[in-house]
């Protein structure tokens, strides 16, 4: 009984001791956090051009947006381990030579460059099954100040099967003299896949494509998963701009991949991202 | 009658100025004292809306007047978004189109499971919740610069923060505290006074949550 009452009494105090322990209260550290954290694309944008600075950065300092631009690398690829390796070292040397470039000749980064490109990976509804591809948009000026993203492309239906480029066969030789009989079961079947009949000379564009399923509302948009930015903007340089979840000063919108190209590298990057 | 052609073309060089002086007037393209103004507009609309849900959630349902005071303050809190947070035609380039005011929510951070509510239901929702709540408004808000729309308005984003902690029904422990970082999209109308200065009328659409993660605060 002793034992039983020990138990309960202890069991209480330990309530009541966990309820002073935890009392919520505004910690101003949280605060602090947040200015930090890049929070959006245009905070990305003011912090690179030079006209907002990480908290941390004094404004007034000569390499001001030096170090601002070094704050906005996702900090993880930048770590050198005990023996950094040959490719980290590079990856540092080109990411200072970058900065200098950028600062020299005052580059400023623009939402609506041609060449600044998002990807947005969407979930959609295809034949009755759930399907991932990444819409390609970028920022138009309509005029009179007036900006908006259009779609410009898209990856992800080759790769899902929903496009097939590989297969391109034909109707049978004889069939014009029958007034091509065959052709009603192409193209009202869409197990046929109407595209493998084409020309082998004939590229589908594959946006077009997809325009033409979500026209005779053969896909449905269930929803987006997530939005990473890519940018050609700056002569020589491709990097990923990608949203970095975290408890920790180094994070928000930052620069996740980032490469040295020429003029072939980006043709090749621009072709992967457009599925080409 | 040279004279005439001469005054002809006077005239339409003229005519000529005027009319690149009204398309340029037309922009109505903001100076940046009027951007941050309308910046300071939209951090005080999102602070409004923190202010009025904590103060909704701190009264006890339980007791007729203070359910009371919570739909009021519900209301109040609806008054802060466009068409009141409700359905409504947006005017687009396109025509008329029908859009409702959304809000995003996490469930919590160990069930990060978003959910699409309307806004006036959600707030709805929120003033009869018997949950013991306690919501914290944060001190800073991001806004973003502003895009310009057909209608002569303007968009932009807001960002904030808010902290989550519930605690039992009788008030002695706290089972959770999370802190949600949400992203709203701001509609600021533009209102020419007749001093030539002009004034912000600023609503919000919808609201998107990030994130939902353990508070990162100190806790005692």
């Amino acid at each position: 009984m002793k034992k039983i009452i020990l138990f309960i009494l202890a069991t209480i105090i330990c309530q009541q001791l966990d309820a002073q322990k935890f009392v919520y209260s505004h910690d101003p550290m949280v605060d602090t956090m947040f200015n930090r954290r890049v929070k959006s694309l245009d905070e990305f944008f003011a912090r690179f051009n030079g006209l907002e600075t990480n908290p941390d950065i004094p404004k007034e300092s000569a390499e001001s947006r030096e170090n601002n631009i070094l704050s906005l690398f996702n900090q993880e690829m930048l770590i050198l381990g005990q023996a950094p390796d040959e490719e980290t070292t590079k990856l540092y040397s080109d990411i200072t030579e970058f900065i200098q470039t950028v600062c020299k000749n005052n580059i400023q980064l623009r939402i609506t460059d041609s060449m600044f490109l998002a990807e947005a990976e969407l979930v959609v509804k295809f034949q009755g099954k759930d399907k991932r591809i990444n819409m390609i948009l970028n920022m138009e000026d309509k005029g009179n100040n007036i900006f908006c993203w259009t779609f410009c492309g898209v990856n992800g239906l080759v790769g899902n099967k929903m496009l097939d480029t590989t297969v391109a066969y034909g109707i049978r030789p004889v069939d014009n003299e029958v007034n091509f009989i065959q052709m009603r079961g192409i193209v009202t079947n869409p197990e046929n896949r109407i595209t493998n009949y084409r020309n082998s000379r004939t590229v589908i564009d594959p946006l077009s494509y997809l325009f033409a399923l979500a026209n005779t509302k053969q896909i449905q948009v269930l929803q987006c998963n997530k939005v990473l930015y890519h940018s050609f903007c700056i002569d020589g340089y491709y990097f990923i701009i990608e949203f970095f979840n975290r408890k920790d000063f180094n994070s928000g919108w930052l620069i996740s991949d980032f490469k040295q190209i020429d003029q072939k590298e980006k043709e090749i990057q621009l072709n992967k991202l457009f599925d080409k | 009658m040279t004279n005439v052609l001469i005054m002809k073309k006077l005239l339409l060089i003229i005519a000529g100025i005027f009319i690149m002086f009204a398309v340029a007037k037309g922009q109505n393209d903001l100076t940046p004292e009027q951007i941050a103004s309308m910046k300071v507009e939209g951090i005080n609309c999102i602070q409004s809306f923190q202010s009025r849900l904590s103060l909704m959630v701190k009264k006890d349902p339980s007791n007729p007047e203070d359910l009371k005071d919570r739909i009021r303050t519900c209301e109040l809190c609806k008054g802060l978004f466009y068409a009141n947070g409700g359905k409504y035609y947006r005017n687009t380039q396109y025509g008329r189109r029908l859009d409702t005011c959304t809000i995003e929510t996490i469930r919590s951070f160990r069930n990060q499971t978003k959910k699409i509510d309307i806004v006036a239901e959600y707030l709805d929702k929120m003033a009869r919740t018997r949950l013991n709540l306690v919501i914290d408004s944060c001190s800073t808000v991001r806004i973003d610069n502003p895009y310009k729309q057909h209608d002569g308005s303007y968009l932009c984003t807001a960002h904030f923060y808010q902290v989550y902690v519930r605690y039992s029904s009788d008030g002695m422990n706290i089972i959770y505290i999370d802190e949600t970082h949400k992203t709203a999209i701001l509609i600021i109308e533009v209102i020419p006074l007749p001093d030539k200065t002009v004034e912000f009328y600023v609503r919000i659409e919808d609201i998107k949550a990030d994130e939902c993660r353990p508070y990162s605060g100190y806790r005692r």
